[in-house]
Order: structure tokens, then C-alpha cells, then sequence
């Protein structure tokens, strides 16, 4: 194997983010540790030949090359296999500078490890059987988590909640295989309701293979963000809304109605969320071919969108068709605002809100704002970001798939159940449904681990009388 | 090479005459060497000392092996078996397997006789109580009257001989099986060569009075004339008896739960593990209260016996108890006991201390086969015995060892369980614990096996004559299919509703050429073939980590990355190559691929 030199020989990498801080993390894995820490941090008033593991030392950084003392640093050895890896392993914590933190990674390097590739880390705590695939897979998302939700279910997947799940999926395929060599094995015993039985469960797990399958699409839709659409009649003023929650002047603004065209996405942070809000060409009927298609894709957007700002003119509420149109699909995900609120010149705002709700059928009730001054631009959020929680409230289960390898394996492992459980109905030889069900309880495993024909046996065991 | 022939010195010695120790001194003396058999009681040659059958689910597919390396059993069963059946006809044709019903008076005569018209070999009733063993190596055994043997290979089959216990309620007693001296030495000098042993337990029926039985309520279950003969030297079968069943019911379980605290097994006296396929009856009751009934199969044991076999009913409860549950059944309300039913516990060595030569691994030159191996079972000891007999004569010839792979034959998925698993139960084969079962099917067993049978001499021309015969009569057809209209009819043979007969017509009476045996063949090889593929793609895939060799003195405690538990496992089995340590329980996936990195390919 060409990867033999990759599993013994030992990796470094600077672990905290790039750019200049308090303090920075050098961490390196491999049986080299012990040696090269030694060769290269000579601790205060300890002597370094007995380190003991999981200590702290205070000590100074010597350079070989120079025979000089370059940096201050603190510094711990974790013997393995109780580290993350399960190899020996180090860190060193420099101060947080860019060149000599850059520095002392040279310095270790040239001490003989190599720089580690993405992930290396815990690739080698996968292949050190310290974590499953999922878990390893659970941590790269954490680390890229944007949101709570997103950070949640990838916790919950580190934390082992998913591979429970997928352990229960499992089982439940290892008692349909029971099912089917208890039939092929003992063939004059009487199994009662074993075909009704295997049917029901067939069933049932394919259900939960395909909530999981859905999970992904819920957690995508995490990751990505929550989209906004600002939608509404031509020159109402969205653009100008965006670019007052932006703080900046993204999009192009005019008293010309129809100037933005195109659709125009940014991404801002609303309590902590990445959300992504996406100006749309005014909503009108138009001649006007190049319009013609703004608005055409601003219904798209609107239609894929999680949550909608519909903003009228307050001089202007005149009714529109389209916008019942909108109604109809994203009523509860829906917040009329009113902008320019600074030209108002009417005496009552209430009477604006009761006609509003009189003319239309929205769920939510209209905020008033100017994207002139600002005012009820805090009003504006608080809705919207009721509205995600809503959202996010209905996702019951935080327990999820996160990435394609694992939805591929899935839907894969759901064919071939479903045609399992096709052959049975149709009384197809059994040795080759059992295969069926062999073949989905493997590509099963590769999400997590692994199943021995001994399984099969101790739950046809547990759960069938045998023995004649 | 220069055979032995003394009075008191072999080239192989067998200890034990039970259905291992039959095929592996027969499997010796044929291959040429001199071999001596010694037994206990000379009368109970071949003794079937619980089912009066031989076959069954997956077990059909050994006997067929059997007889495909050259072996006895096959031939015994088709000559001695008084009912033929064939099991799972209504699900796929690779999980059929043949089963019958024996006249076990008449199988042990049989074996008897095979044994002595062997001019090779030497027949003996004694009691072995010891090994010499020099220098790491076997070198004879000691006879409990005081002599000594001497051979250059041992192969132990003492079945459940080895310290045996027999319990019958809560009364017990030493025998190696009701009736038989029980083997008290033995483990103890197993013990100081250096093998770990364990102990094992399993039952059997109580023995009925068929003049007592009322048959005329019963179901009958009749055998079937156009069964196939298990070996393929035979042509013919004779089905002269019907099996009969009947069913337990609230009160035989009653009258079974009442006496439990009578039960050795209840009570603790029985330590010994036993088989969970093959529960005694107190233990289904009990395991699965909501079941209402069991069911009973009545087997006759012999036309010149009224002794039946009440199969389902093994049990090592009180005799009055066991009589008592009896006559709640429906056909047994007058039934008188001959025999009792009881557990016997034994002795058996741990089988991951063997090489898949069936060879220790500490002491050179001793093989095992059978119950001492942990398996359960006439068919499942046979194929033991005629691998140890084979490799044991290989080795004194100074060839390699026949090793079947687990694609190659269900006596190679058996053995590869055994020493890369190990078992605390009595093993059992079943069809599930061999991953290409498309490929292992009974039909087909001549096809994989009987070169192996040739090249080690043990199969005789007669038998190997009929195999090369069959060959050529299924290639014929094969390329008959596949060139007739283009293959046409090949492909049609490919969907499920078709099969040869109903296209029969169509082909110019080309079929009436060919026996129905290869038509049928013919028949599932085209309809499968795709799954047949399937998994030679796998094997083919597999394959490759044979060829990654783990070398003999790899120091499984420095490799990082293994778990304890992992090097422990590895320590003991010591895998010869990654895919043998890839099946033993417990080694993870992760924990293959770092052994993987440390292995050159050869």
C-alpha cells in the first residue's frame, strides 16, 4: 500500500485561523512527536526528558538552524492512543503573530514531520478507529456550521444521535434478513405472520430511510440560509430597502419604476443567522421584453423563497393580481411593508392598515417603514426573524443527515430495499431477496460500521422459535 | 514414501469411529497409508446417537461434498435410507437440500463393513488416554490398558466422549453417551500440551414404543420417489416408511413449566453451553411462551426396531416428567418411553487453535474433527473428518494441504468459521453463513469438488468418471442454448416463468439427449446467472486481500491504531492473510485497513 508512509509518519498544521491574534495553535501527529518536541521547546526549570503527558509547560521555542531562542510559548504532549487521533500528538501555543507562528511550523517541520493535508487529523483518528466516518463527517460540518440549526445537527450527529438512528435502520433490515433465513434454514418449522411481519417492516424502514433521505434537504436548506425575497409593484422602493439592511448602496436605485431588472442576492446575518435576501424587478404587467423576464424570475424567486416582504407605497395601495397570486402560496411566510413612510401626508396610519387588511388576506400584519430614515427597520426584523423561528420550529427532528456521500448511500440502500420488498410479494426465490437485503445492509455499513453473518443469526435466534 | 505396518505402528492413528472418524480414517487408508481406528465400542460404528437422519438444510450440501472428494457417507445414506425428501422445493433452487430418513441399524452395519474391507486399515476397540507428544510434534497414543502406539499423525474425533456428563433431570452420570464409556483421560493431556478447552452441551429425544403410538390422527409425511441420490455413484433410493406429525399444546406445557425447578438446565447443574437451533423443549416453552404449539415429527429409527424418534422434543427433564408431558399429546396418550430423552455435556477444544488443515497449531501433526471442534452434527463431522484425513495423509506424503475457500464449498465456509470466529455454541451449518450460496448449491457439488477428490487421490474412477461425464453433458447443452437461433431460447430461459420443459418443443428434441438431472442444472445456471456474476465479481473483488500475506512474526501490540481488544483477537487466531482477519469477529473495518498497510503483497 502506498499510503503506509501517510499512517507513520507524523503531520503538523497551524490549527487556529489565519491572521494575526492573542495566541495561535500548532498542533502535529505521529510517532515523532515525543522527539521533535524535544529537539525543538526547552521548558523553564523542568527537565523535558520525563514530559509527563496532558501537563502544561511553559518554555521557549529554540531554532535549530539559528541556535537561537525565537518565541515564548506553551506547550502540551498527549501520548496516544488516548488522543484525538490516537497517536502521540502535541500542541504548541505561540503568540498569535503571522510570522512567528509561520515560523516555529518551520521549524517543526524541519525537525521531520510534514505538513498535514485538509482534515488529516481526522482522517487519521478515523483510521485509528478513535471515530466512525459519520462522526469524522459530523466534525467537518460543525466547523463549517453557519446557524444554530445547521450547528445542531451537525452536533447531534457528532454526539452519535444519527448513527442511532441509522443503527435502528439496521436492525430493522437485519430482522427482515432473519425473517428470510429463518424461512430458507428451517424450512418445516411454522413461523406464524412472518410474511405480514416482513411486509409491515419493509415498509416501515423504507419510511425512515426516507425521512432521512428528506433530512438532507433540510439541512441544505439550513446551511445555505433562509431566503427573503423583496418583492412588490415596481418603484416602491425595495432596492432602496435593501440597501438600508445592508448599510450600503448595493443595488441601483431610481424614481424610474422598472430600474432593477435582474434579481440581486446578499447575504446578512439577522439574529445570528445567515439569511439571504434577494431584490426582485417590480411585479408589473410590462410589454417590455428584458422586464418581461426580471419578472418572470422574480416569481421564481418568490416561489422558492422561505419568506416574503411585499412592499407597498403608502400613497399607493391600489390592488394587484399578482400579488394574490403570491397570497395564495406564501400567506403565512408573507409581511406587507409599507415604505416611505417619510412622504406619508394622510392623518392616520390605522386607516391604511384596516383598508390593507380589508383588500387582502395576509396572515401577517403590515409594518410601516422608511427605507429613507430607517424608522420601523427594527420592526421589519423582529417579523422576519419571528418567521424563520417559525420555520425552524417545524423541523421537529434535529437529527439529520449532512452530507451527499450519506444521502447518496441512502437512496441506494432504499432501492434495493424497495426491490426486496417487490421479490417478496411476488414470491421471487428468497435467496435472492436475501441478497437484496445483504447488499442494502452494506452499503449501510459504509455510513457507519460493520455487520457480521453472526448478527443475522442472533437476532433469527432471538426472535424465532427454532428447533425441532 | 515407505508405509508402516506393525502391530503397534501407523502412519496415521483415529481417534474415534462416529461419522468424523469413518471419513477420516477411511480418506487415510485410501490415500495409501497405513491407518489404525480406534473405538470405544466396536458395535456402535457410525452411530447415530441422536436424529436417525442424515441431510437437511445446508447439511444435504455437505454430504454432497462429501461424496464429491471421495467420501463414504452418500453412499451409506442412499443404501441404508428408508424416506427421501427434498426441502425448500417451493423456494430458490440453490437452498434445496436433500434429506433422509436412516435405518440406523442398518447405516452402522454399513459403516462397519466399509471399514473393513479396507486392507489399509487397522480396526481396534481400546480407549485412548494419552498423546506422546516430542518436541512439539505427535508422535502416538496410550491405550488405557497400558500400551502405546506410535503414528506420525493423530486425528481426534471423540464426539462428545471427552469427560462426558449425561443428565436426566437431576440425576447424572459419567458417559461418553448413554450407553458408552465416557473418555475421563484425554482432555487432561490435551490440557498439558497446551490446548485450551471448553465445554459444550447438547440433548436429545426420549426414544418412544411405536406400538404405543395412535398413527391413524396423525399427518403423514411421505418421501419422495424422484429423489436425487446423494451420491453420485447411485442411480436409485427406496422409500419404505412415512414420517408422521403431531403438535404439543397448553397442557404439555404446563406439565413442562410444573417440573421446572427438576430441570438441570433450570437449576445450573448443566454449566456447558448449548445449541440455540436445537433447544430442548423446556427451553421453547419457556423462551416463547406465546406460542401455542410445536410441532412433532415422529421418525421411525429402523425397520427391525419399534423405536421412534420424537423430533422437536429433546429434553433433559425427569423421566416421570418427561412421560408425563407425552400423553398430553395428541397420538402419544398411551405412549410408553424406551429410552430416555437427556443433555450430555462434553468437553471440546477452542477452534481457533486449529490451521485450516484442520492441524493444531501448537502441537504438529495432530488434527481434529468434529464435536471436538464445537460443531454439532453427523454431516458437519464428516466433512470435518475427510479434511483432516486428507491433509493428515498429505502431510506425511509432504504435499500441501487441501484448504477449500468459502466460494468453493460449504465445507471451506465451516472450517474458515470455525478458526477465524471460533463458537461457544455447538455450530451448526446453515445456508446463511455461506456468503455465495448461489454458487454452493447441492446440484452443482460434483462440479466444484470432484477434481479436488482426483488430484488428492482419494476419489475413486468410478465416481470421477460419471462427474467428467455430467461436465461434458451440461457444457454440450450450455453451447447448444447459447448457439441454437441465435440464443434465443437462452435468453427466453432467463425470465422467471420460463423453464425448459415448456420450450421443449421448440428445440428439435435436442433435450431428449440430455438426463434430467442436467437439464435442470442447465436450467438454473442460465436463470441465475446474473446473480451468479454478481457474486463471482465479488469473490474476484475479495480475492485480492488473500494474496496480502500478515507475515508469521508481525507484532500485533506495536501497531498503532488497534484497539486492545483488536490485538488481543489477533494474538490468539494470528490470521495468515488480511481477508482471514477481516472475517474474525470484532476486527472493525478501520482496524483491516491499518493491518492492510502493513502487509506486502504477494
Amino acid at each position: 500500500m502506498s499510503s503506509l508512509t501517510y499512517e507513520i509518519d507524523t503531520i503538523c498544521a497551524i490549527s487556529s485561523p489565519a491572521g494575526e491574534g492573542a495566541i495561535s495553535i500548532i498542533r502535529a501527529s505521529g510517532k515523532d512527536c515525543l522527539h521533535i518536541l524535544q529537539k525543538i521547546f526547552k521548558p523553564y526549570r523542568k527537565d523535558f526528558s520525563d514530559i509527563k503527558p496532558r501537563f502544561l509547560y511553559t518554555g521557549r521555542i529554540f531554532d535549530l538552524q539559528t541556535e537561537s531562542f525565537v518565541d515564548e510559548a506553551v506547550c502540551v504532549f498527549i501520548k496516544g492512543p488516548n488522543s484525538y487521533t490516537g497517536e502521540d500528538m502535541f500542541e504548541i501555543y505561540p503568540h498569535g503573530g503571522v510570522f512567528n507562528t509561520k515560523y516555529i511550523l518551520e521549524i517543526i517541520l524541519k525537525s521531520g514531520a510534514r505538513l498535514a493535508y485538509n482534515g488529516e487529523f481526522t482522517k487519521r483518528a478515523y483510521l485509528n478507529n478513535k471515530i466512525s466516518l459519520i462522526k469524522a463527517e459530523s466534525i467537518l460540518e460543525i466547523i463549517k456550521a453557519n446557524s444554530l440549526k445547521t450547528l445542531v445537527i451537525a452536533n447531534n450527529e457528532l454526539s452519535g444521535l444519527l448513527e442511532k438512528k441509522i443503527e435502528k435502520i439496521k436492525e430493522d433490515y437485519i430482522y427482515m434478513l432473519a425473517s428470510v433465513e429463518a424461512l430458507i434454514d428451517f424450512p418445516e418449522e411454522e413461523f406464524e405472520n412472518l410474511n405480514a411481519d416482513f411486509i409491515k417492516k419493509s415498509e416501515e424502514t423504507a419510511g425512515l430511510i426516507g425521512g432521512l433521505i428528506e433530512s438532507y434537504e433540510n439541512y441544505e436548506l439550513n446551511k445555505r440560509g433562509f431566503s427573503v425575497v423583496i418583492a412588490g409593484a415596481p418603484n416602491v422602493g425595495k432596492s432602496s430597502i435593501l440597501n438600508r439592511l445592508l448599510d450600503k448602496k448595493r443595488a441601483i436605485v431610481s424614481d424610474t419604476p422598472g430600474t432593477t431588472r435582474d434579481y440581486i442576492e446578499e447575504n446578512l446575518f439577522l439574529s445570528n443567522k445567515p439569511v439571504k435576501i434577494i431584490d426582485t424587478a417590480g411585479l408589473r404587467e410590462t410589454d417590455n421584453k428584458i422586464e418581461h423576464e426580471g419578472i418572470k424570475s422574480s416569481h421564481d424567486q418568490i416561489k422558492n423563497a422561505d419568506a416574503v416582504l411585499y412592499v407597498f407605497d403608502v400613497n399607493d395601495l391600489s390592488e394587484n393580481e399578482i400579488l394574490t397570486d403570491i397570497l395564495e402560496e406564501k400567506k403565512d411566510n408573507l409581511i406587507p411593508v409599507i415604505n416611505k413612510l417619510d412622504t406619508f401626508n394622510g392623518k392616520d396610519l390605522s386607516i391604511i392598515e384596516k383598508k390593507l387588511m380589508r383588500t387582502f388576506e395576509f396572515a401577517n400584519g403590515p409594518i410601516f417603514i422608511s427605507a429613507k430614515t430607517g424608522d420601523g427597520f427594527d420592526f421589519m426584523k423582529k417579523a422576519l426573524h419571528d418567521i424563520i423561528l417559525k420555520i425552524e420550529g417545524s423541523v421537529m427532528d434535529d437529527v439529520g443527515i449532512t452530507t451527499v456521500r450519506q444521502k447518496n448511500l441512502l437512496v441506494k440502500s432504499l432501492e434495493l430495499l424497495n426491490n426486496a420488498k417487490d421479490k417478496f410479494k411476488e414470491g421471487r426465490p428468497l435467496e435472492l431477496i436475501s441478497i437484496d437485503l445483504r447488499d442494502g445492509i452494506n452499503v449501510l455499513d459504509e455510513i457507519v460500521g460493520g455487520v457480521t453473518g453472526e448478527d443475522v443469526l442472533d437476532m433469527l435466534f432471538k426472535e424465532f422459535c427454532i428447533g425441532k | 514414501m515407505e508405509t508402516k505396518n506393525s502391530t503397534n505402528s501407523f502412519d496415521v492413528i483415529v481417534v474415534g469411529a462416529g461419522h468424523a472418524g469413518i471419513e477420516a480414517s477411511l480418506a487415510a487408508a485410501r490415500m495409501g497409508l497405513s491407518a489404525a481406528v480406534i473405538t470405544i465400542n466396536l458395535d456402535n460404528i457410525g452411530q447415530m446417537s441422536c436424529n436417525p437422519a442424515i441431510g437437511g438444510l445446508a447439511k444435504g450440501h455437505l454430504v454432497r461434498e462429501i461424496d464429491a472428494l471421495g467420501g463414504e457417507m452418500g453412499k451409506a445414506i442412499d443404501k441404508t435410507g428408508i424416506q427421501f425428501r427434498t426441502l425448500n422445493t417451493k423456494k430458490g433452487p440453490a437452498v434445496r437440500s436433500s434429506r433422509a430418513q436412516a435405518d440406523m441399524f442398518k447405516y452402522k452395519t454399513y459403516m462397519k463393513s466399509a471399514l473393513e474391507s479396507d486392507q489399509n486399515l487397522t480396526i481396534i476397540q481400546s480407549m485412548v488416554d494419552s498423546l506422546t507428544v516430542k518436541n512439539g510434534k505427535v508422535s502416538g497414543v496410550v491405550l488405557w490398558t497400558g500400551e502405546e502406539l506410535s503414528a506420525d499423525a493423530v486425528i481426534l474425533t471423540t464426539g462428545t466422549f471427552l469427560r462426558g456428563l449425561v443428565h436426566i433431570g437431576l440425576f447424572n452420570y459419567k458417559a461418553g453417551r448413554a450407553g458408552d464409556f465416557a473418555s475421563n483421560k484425554l482432555s487432561l493431556s490435551l490440557i498439558e500440551n497446551g490446548l485450551e478447552l471448553g465445554r459444550l452441551k447438547t440433548g436429545t429425544t426420549p426414544r418412544l414404543d411405536g406400538r404405543t403410538i395412535d398413527f391413524s390422527e396423525l399427518e403423514e409425511q411421505k418421501g419422495e420417489d424422484d429423489f436425487i441420490p446423494f451420491s453420485i455413484a447411485d442411480k436409485k433410493i427406496n422409500n419404505e416408511i412415512s414420517c408422521y406429525i403431531t403438535y404439543t399444546n397448553k397442557n404439555t406445557h404446563d406439565a413442562i413449566l410444573k417440573d421446572l425447578d427438576k430441570s438441570p438446565l433450570y437449576c445450573g447443574v448443566i454449566k456447558g453451553i448449548g445449541p440455540r437451533y436445537c433447544p430442548s423443549i423446556e427451553d421453547k416453552v419457556v423462551r416463547f411462551k406465546d406460542k401455542e404449539r410445536h410441532q412433532i415429527f415422529l421418525e421411525r429409527e429402523s425397520l427391525d426396531s419399534v423405536e421412534y424418534y420424537p423430533n422437536g422434543l429433546s429434553t433433559s427433564l425427569p423421566l416421570d416428567t418427561q412421560l408425563n408431558f407425552l400423553r398430553s399429546i395428541k397420538g402419544l396418550e398411551n405412549v410408553k418411553i424406551m429410552r430416555p430423552g437427556y443433555a450430555i455435556e462434553y468437553d471440546y477444544v477452542l477452534p481457533t487453535q486449529l490451521n485450516h488443515s484442520l492441524e493444531t497449531k501448537k502441537i504438529e501433526g495432530l488434527f481434529l474433527a468434529g464435536q471436538i471442534n464445537g460443531t454439532s452434527g453427523y454431516e458437519e463431522a464428516a466433512a470435518q473428518g475427510i479434511i483432516a484425513g486428507i491433509n493428515a495423509a498429505l502431510k506425511i506424503k509432504g504435499e500441501k494441504p487441501l484448504i477449500l475457500r468459502r466460494d468453493e464449498a460449504y465445507i471451506g465456509v465451516l472450517i474458515d468459521d470455525l478458526i477465524t470466529l471460533g463458537t461457544s455454541e455447538p455450530y451448526r451449518m446453515f445456508t446463511s453463513r455461506a456468503e455465495y450460496r448461489l454458487l454452493l448449491r447441492e446440484d452443482n457439488a460434483d462440479f466444484r469438488l470432484c477434481e479436488f477428490g482426483k488430484k488428492t487421490g482419494l476419489l475413486d474412477d468410478e465416481r470421477y468418471a460419471i462427474y467428467k461425464e455430467r461436465l461434458d453433458g451440461f457444457n454440450k447443452l450450455i453451447s447448444f442454448l447459447k448457439t441454437y437461433e441465435k440464443g434465443k431460447y437462452y435468453d427466453l430461459l432467463k425470465r422467471p416463468d420460463v423453464d425448459l420443459e415448456s420450450i421443449a418443443n421448440e428445440l428439435n428434441e435436442e433435450l431428449n439427449k440430455f438426463d434430467k438431472d442436467i437439464i435442470s442444472r442447465v436450467e438454473l445456471f442460465v436463470k441465475y446467472e446474473g446473480y451468479i456474476s454478481r457474486q463471482n465479481e465479488e469473490i474476484n473483488r475479495l480475492k485480492k486481500y488473500d494474496d496480502f500475506k500478515i507475515e508469521d512474526d508481525m507484532d500485533f501490540n506495536f501497531i498503532p491504531g488497534l484497539s486492545i481488544e483488536v490485538v488481543e483477537k489477533l494474538n490468539k487466531i494470528r490470521p495468515k492473510t488480511i481477508s482471514e482477519a477481516s472475517r474474525i469477529s470484532g476486527i472493525t473495518p478501520a482496524a483491516v485497513s491499518i493491518l492492510l498497510m502493513r502487509c506486502r503483497k504477494e
